[in-house]
């Protein structure tokens, strides 16, 4: 049985390997040039040092949807390019996940000998159960699409073939 | 692509096995547990269980941290995510357009009649 006692630290972890070195990755993830052309096509802008801040604009067709215009924003933490980003991450979907409390995102990337690199996603997600379940992908391609998984997964085939599934 | 071909083998391998399937689950349930807690879980010796999570790691479906002395387990969807990328959305595209093919047929038979 649990009990109310329980702690509801939740953690998710989202690893993939692109076929890519890692400073193509970083730059993917972190250069508004490329971020914006993969998973959910939000363009987003990091400015690159400890204490930046983060934002993740929605698109127009988001906009239609009545989703804000600063869909997530954060700050950044800590920062090693093009090895590791740090930073906090609070979105702002709906209500549910506008009231909840700041969460805390890492990028690792590790890269192989053979030139390709092993992303690690770790979302901390204490306390934050709604943009828990909307990262996990809970809401499936009619509740808004397949949150880390989806979004990792274009981003290999957009670093790998060009071409994204999202486009 | 051989390379590609060997990741997949790898995940079909470890979802092959309603034991490894059954981790998974209680992964999906409740990310971050240790040996200990999957062990309690399930009527096996903890080297069995270790073996699947062995399997289950190897094919990138768990992923592992460290925090303080305990070893955690995480459930990794992405392989999953990347197989039904790459063969459930091929197929289901063609069932798809199958329909619409019968639609467009059906629609001019339609109109020759007409």
């Amino acid at each position: 049985m649990t009990t109310a006692t329980e702690t509801t630290v939740t953690t998710q972890v989202y690893r993939v390997y692109i076929n890519a070195p890692a400073l193509k990755v970083w730059d993917a993830i972190t250069d508004p040039e490329w971020n914006g052309r993969y998973g959910y096509h939000a363009r987003q802008e990091y400015d690159l040092r400890v204490g930046g801040a983060y934002r993740a604009l929605a698109t127009a067709e988001m906009r239609e949807f009545g989703a804000p215009e600063v869909l997530i924003d954060g700050e950044i933490l800590e920062l090693d390019p093009p090895r590791r980003l740090v930073q906090t991450w609070h979105a702002y979907f709906d209500e549910a996940t506008t009231a909840e409390p700041t969460t805390r995102l890492t990028w690792e990337l590790h890269e192989g000998d053979a030139g390709s690199t092993e992303l690690t996603v770790t979302h901390e997600l204490t306390g934050a159960p709604g943009t828990a379940s909307v990262v996990r992908g809970d809401g499936g391609p009619g509740g808004g699409g397949g949150g880390w998984a989806w979004i990792v997964s274009d981003l290999k085939t957009f670093l790998e073939t060009g071409s994204a599934i999202g486009s | 692509m051989a390379g590609v071909a060997d990741d997949d083998d790898r995940v079909f391998r470890a979802l092959a096995d309603p034991t490894r399937r059954h981790l998974l689950d209680r992964l999906f349930e409740r990310e971050g547990r240790t040996l200990t807690e999957l062990e309690s879980e399930l009527e096996m010796t903890r080297f069995g269980v270790m073996k699947h999570l062995r399997v289950l790691e190897d094919a990138g479906l768990v992923v592992t941290r460290r925090s303080g002395r305990e070893k955690l387990h995480y459930l990794n969807p992405v392989p999953i995510r990347l197989i039904h990328d790459r063969w459930i959305d091929k197929y289901t595209e063609r069932q798809v357009s199958a329909l619409v093919d019968l639609k467009r047929r059906s629609e001019a038979e339609l109109e020759d009649s007409a």
